[in-house]
């Protein structure tokens, strides 16, 4: 096997440039396109870069490009192909001498790398074979001498450099007693979650953050010492990639730009300029190589003179990070910030010079799926772009490699060394504490309708109505196994940590378990979610994760509404501890033949058997009765077709139709009659057009208060009132009482995402070693 | 991954290919515009902005891309944002890409189909005809490729079907792929990951290994501390992460040996490295040794760290 050499020649690109002008016209090519002529002055003396392969020939002169591999996902960790090279470009110039630092890996890939903060060493990620992983490594530049930080059975990709001789990365090694986190949007693969190092002790020295359920990539340095990153949020019904930050205890993870508005789905291969400005890609996660539009991010506060002063060092006291009011600049308009072909290339891994223009990686065509397949793969090379005139200016380009993440070899200042904010040897089963000052303050502008707020009133005004605020916990397909989703929703799979009782002046205070991801749902007194929070949020072992409201102004201080200490912290925390086995999960029925050992704690499908089922299960009683309606699949070709039939509303546990050898989890009617009308909504029942009368949203994930079965119930709150106004409660009308527990738990199981599958429904027991021995997981 | 086999005409097929693409420009192939990929998923969940929010496919899209087998990300892409498409038409057209050559389209393919509630695990469906052709079809890479498949639909019928294939396959590419299928399937398949392990062939072991340190139930450290003694060196070098992986406190003697010995520098850094998580005491001296005189400067760099975490 060889890898690609000469096989593509500029013939390739010249054929490309000259169907896209032809299509677009020669100002569109010529508006990002390259000359090779001009003379190229980065006014630094050498340049570090990766070029990365993606073609090899095999010995029977088989060629295989893999352009793709790993694209689908918001990084390209697995995207292995032999060759890969780490240059210094000296001086950064088409003519410059390049030497290749892994020279002794000819078989090695590469996976990001950073430059040391004085400009004399690098740390890369490298896989030196194919039965090898990625580790982190750091190379002198001038001896050339390399040494291996990291080992062992997993992935480290991205490192960058953290002040006082650290360094970040992103690792997908398994650290929970479940596994490795699994995002099951992802296909369950292996989620990357930060890490850090010693330079000196490397593994000796490896400690690992707080998690999310889905990836964090992309690392970058932030100018007050913390780590920047992007971060794939998967929750529910959001699906995107933000910048966050943490510190480099892995505490004190926070958005710092998009989660408020962007102008793409995702912003990845982020650098900071300047504190708080920053340069990026905008792009789609998915079919563009996670190459896309030059982005220049500005985060700092506007309101702030101080803020924006850049010969104002000093800025302490100062909210100079404004996240909710990013502003975004496009410097490369032309480009798509979506999947689409592009006109004129697309951009990868900008990083800047000293006098500010930017080292930046570009490759011409569409860079999209319409060149995956061929053997044209989109050819990166190394440019220089200059904001001022929007051109680019060729540095270098191996035509065979992709040539990628440049960076300027040229001391840079050492960012200020951040204390441990946590314990430097944390006891991992010391608690998080999360809560909020005052839980009414927000600065978000939501309506909330349905239940005791009507048509819609502000959040604001909804907030005050809350009484308690229900803590989630999240988890993939690692935590529940054999599920092949976690039900007709979204939403992954999830546990009640606890509801913290919010006091009279909005406090609440929780202590719950470190690393783990949850998210928020202040709740009205009928139990119903005023607003679910669309993010994860997680903390380090005795972390404090307060806030001062619910999503309050970043940039404002607020003091608390009777002064301090608030009420909840006179009161003293509330403990939601709960070891795994005994959380707060609601499994919507149990498989006995599939999990005869499975034991969960509250089945939904059990009060619907004692209290619904007699009534809506086809029976004389049931208003219901032979009312269905149906999706039909016809078989192309052969033109057959089979017909399913899904009831109006059927509350039993009768099997839906699909059945394989009565060894097969289905669901119950009652799941699919309460949440298959909400499913085809979602899917605007594309391909499944139904025949026949499709019932009300019986339950809505996420929204219980406006989901038609709550609706019907109706539920009564402590203080007599009722949900929606009039006192006619179901099915009490009909001479069976429903407890308000068993109400409240109806509520619980929709505004949690609607989930069928839990861990105690499923089986699922931590791993039985002890490789886990002493990471005590309450 | 794809692959093409060019002895000649790269010059043709480059341009043919440039042609294609640029043609491809002008008519987009059914993509939906902004409000189909969001609307549905805008109406069920309201008020996530729009840059943020999970895009949604048409069963027009998933039919049409998927039977033009064109673009792989294009493909993944649908499928992906079809996750809660009912789509029934499209069943027919998605199955056959549980056989396609990449991997990874594979896998979506398993993976939407997995998720349909209709058209699926009922009698005769996709499920049951994926069961039968890992048992019976004459093709190995077909048998290979439902024991993936099995996998990826993470049911329980699937366990014992890919476990008698670990067994029973004549093939060692349909045993590897279903000892791979038993990691996805968070199973040990009643020993069948022991029998993997124990496989002649270096590719089931190998695939062993890497369930063996995914699945929660496997506890067999001594079918893997075996294999530290292996002849293939791949096997080794996992056989000595597995181990780290499993915290095999026991098998730092195998360890140490492979540490001084191994003729492969792979394996011995593997080992050195598991020697360091596993912190017993009684390394130190073999570390010591390695970390002065390995020939090797990474094996030396690890048993300096190994050292530090004792």
């Amino acid at each position: 096997m060889r890898h690609l050499s000469g096989l593509f020649t500029k013939t390739r690109v010249t054929a490309l440039v000259l169907v896209l002008g032809a299509a677009f016209g020669p100002s569109a090519v010529v508006a990002c396109g390259s000359s090779e002529k001009e003379e190229t002055s980065v006014n630094v003396s050498a340049i570090v870069f990766e070029s990365r392969a993606h073609t090899v020939i095999a010995e029977n002169g088989e060629v295989s490009v893999n352009v793709a591999g790993g694209n689908g996902q918001v990084l390209d960790y697995t995207r292995y192909v032999p060759g890969a090279k780490l240059r210094v470009l000296s001086p950064p110039r088409p003519d410059g001498a390049v030497r290749n630092l892994i020279e002794a890996f000819p078989q090695a890939d590469l996976n990001g790398f950073d430059v040391s903060f004085d400009a004399k060493q690098v740390v890369f990620s490298m896989k030196r074979d194919p039965n090898d992983r990625y580790h982190i490594y750091t190379v002198q530049l001038d001896t050339g001498e390399i040494h291996q930080k990291t080992g062992g059975d997993q992935n480290d990709i991205t490192p960058i450099y953290l002040p006082g001789g650290r360094i970040a990365f992103a690792t997908d090694q398994m650290y929970t007693p479940m596994g490795t986190r699994a995002d099951e949007y992802n296909h369950s693969r292996q989620v990357t979650q930060l890490a850090t190092i010693s330079i000196d002790g490397g593994d000796a020295d490896r400690r690992l953050a707080s998690q999310n359920l889905s990836h964090s990539v992309s690392l970058f340095s932030r100018h007050n010492g913390k780590i920047g990153y992007s971060r794939w949020e998967h929750l529910g019904g959001v699906n995107d990639v933000k910048l966050f930050e943490a510190a480099p205890d892995g505490a004190q993870m926070t958005a710092i730009a998009g989660q408020h508005g962007k102008p793409s789905n995702s912003l990845v291969n982020v650098r900071e300029l300047e504190p708080n400005v920053f340069i990026g890609i905008a792009t789609n996660r998915s079919r563009t190589i996670h190459a896309g539009a030059l982005v220049k991010i500005d985060a700092r506060n506007h309101a702030d003179p101080i803020c924006m002063d850049a010969k104002i060092l000093d800025k302490a006291g100062h909210a100079c990070l404004d996240e909710e009011n990013v502003q975004y600049e496009l410097l490369t308009p032309e480009v798509p910030t979506g999947a689409g072909p592009s006109p004129v290339g697309r951009y990868r891994t900008p990083s800047a010079l000293p006098d500010g223009r930017l080292l930046v990686s570009w490759a011409d065509g569409a860079v999209n799926d319409l060149a995956e397949q061929s053997l044209t793969p989109p050819n990166f090379g190394i440019y220089m772009f200059d904001p001022a005139t929007k051109k680019n200016q060729l540095i270098f380009d191996d035509r065979d490699m992709w040539d990628l993440n440049a960076m300027a070899v040229a001391p840079r200042p050492e960012p200020p060394v951040i204390g441990a904010l946590t314990a430097r040897a944390p006891d991992p089963g010391t608690p998080v504490r999360i809560g909020s000052v005052d839980i009414t303050r927000t600065s978000l502008t939501d309506r909330v309708s349905g239940g005791m707020f009507g048509d819609g009133v502000p959040l604001n005004e909804a907030l005050k109505a809350a009484v308690k605020v229900r803590v989630i916990e999240g988890f993939s397909s690692e935590a529940a196994k054999g599920v092949t989703m976690f039900g007709l929703t979204m939403d992954e799979g999830a546990a009640i940590l606890g509801e913290a009782d919010v006091n009279p002046d909005g406090s609440w205070l929780a202590e719950i378990p470190p690393y783990l991801p949850v998210h928020l749902q202040p709740i009205d007194k009928f139990g119903m979610s005023i607003r679910n929070q669309r993010l994860w949020i997680q903390g380090m072992p005795g972390e404090d994760r307060r806030c001062i409201g619910c999503h309050e102004s970043r940039t404002q201080s607020v003091a608390a509404r009777a002064g301090n200490p608030t009420v909840a912290e006179q009161r003293q925390a509330q403990q939601f501890l709960a070891p795994v086995s005994d959380r707060a999960e609601i499994s919507w029925s149990l498989d006995r033949t599939k999990y005869p050992d499975a034991k969960p704690k509250a089945v939904v499908q059990d009060i619907l058997n004692a209290k619904c089922a007699s009534c809506h299960s086809g029976g004389a009683n049931d208003p219901f009765a032979g009312k269905t309606y149906s999706v039909t699949q016809t078989t192309p070709g052969t033109g057959t077709t089979q017909q399913y039939t899904i009831p109006y509303l059927d509350l039993s546990e009768k099997p839906i139709t699909v059945v394989y050898d009565r060894m097969v989890a289905t669901y119950p009617s009652s799941y699919v009659s309460l949440f298959f009308p909400a499913t085809l909504e979602m899917g605007m029942g594309m391909g499944a057009a139904p025949v026949g009368e499709v019932p009300p949203k019986w339950a809505i994930v996420n929204d219980a208060r406006n989901s038609a079965l709550i609706k019907k119930l109706n539920v009564k709150a402590p203080d007599g009132s009722f949900a929606y106004g009039n006192p006619a409660m179901h099915p009490e009308d009909k001479g069976v009482t429903l407890t308000d527990e068993e109400r409240l738990q109806l509520v619980r199981a929709i505004d949690i995402g609607g989930q069928f599958y839990t861990r105690q429904n499923t089986g699922f027991v931590p791993f039985n070693d002890t490789r886990y021995a002493g990471q005590a997981y309450p | 991954m794809i692959s093409k086999t060019t002895k000649l005409g790269l010059t043709v097929s480059t341009f043919a290919s440039v042609a294609f693409a640029c043609l491809s420009l002008f008519t987009p192939a059914a993509h939906g515009g902004p409000a189909e990929a969001t609307g549905g998923a805008a109406r069920m969940y309201p008020g996530i902005a729009p840059d943020q929010i999970e895009k949604l496919s048409s069963g027009d899209r998933i039919k049409t891309v998927t039977a033009q087998r064109g673009s792989m990300t294009a493909i993944w892409e649908a499928l992906e944002e079809g996750e809660k498409v009912e789509c029934l038409d499209c069943i027919p057209s998605v199955e056959p890409l549980m056989y396609d050559a990449d991997p990874r389209t594979r896998e979506i393919a398993a993976w939407w189909l997995r998720r349909r509630i209709f058209g699926v695990f009922g009698p005769g469906e996709v499920y049951e005809r994926t069961i039968k052709r890992l048992s019976s079809d004459g093709n190995p890479k077909v048998r290979a490729y439902a024991a993936e498949a099995l996998g990826e639909f993470l049911l329980a019928p699937g366990v014992e079907a890919v476990a008698l294939a670990v067994e029973k396959d004549p093939e060692p590419t349909v045993r590897a792929a279903a000892a791979s299928a038993l990691g996805r399937l968070n199973d040990d398949g009643r020993d069948a990951i022991t029998k993997a392990l124990g496989d002649s062939d270096p590719r089931v072991k190998l695939a062993g290994l890497s369930s063996a340190t995914r699945v929660n139930s496997f506890s067999d450290v001594s079918a893997v501390a075996k294999l530290l003694g292996d002849g293939d060196a791949k096997v080794r070098r996992r056989a000595a992460e597995a181990l780290g992986s499993m915290n095999a406190k026991d098998s730092t003697a195998g360890l140490m040996a492979l540490a001084k010995n191994d003729p492969d520098a792979n394996v011995r850094n593997s080992a050195v490295h598991t020697l360091g998580m596993l912190r017993d005491p009684n390394a130190r001296p073999v570390l010591e040794d390695v970390a002065k005189t390995d020939a090797d400067s990474l094996v030396r760099d690890q048993a300096a760290i190994a050292l530090r975490r004792l």
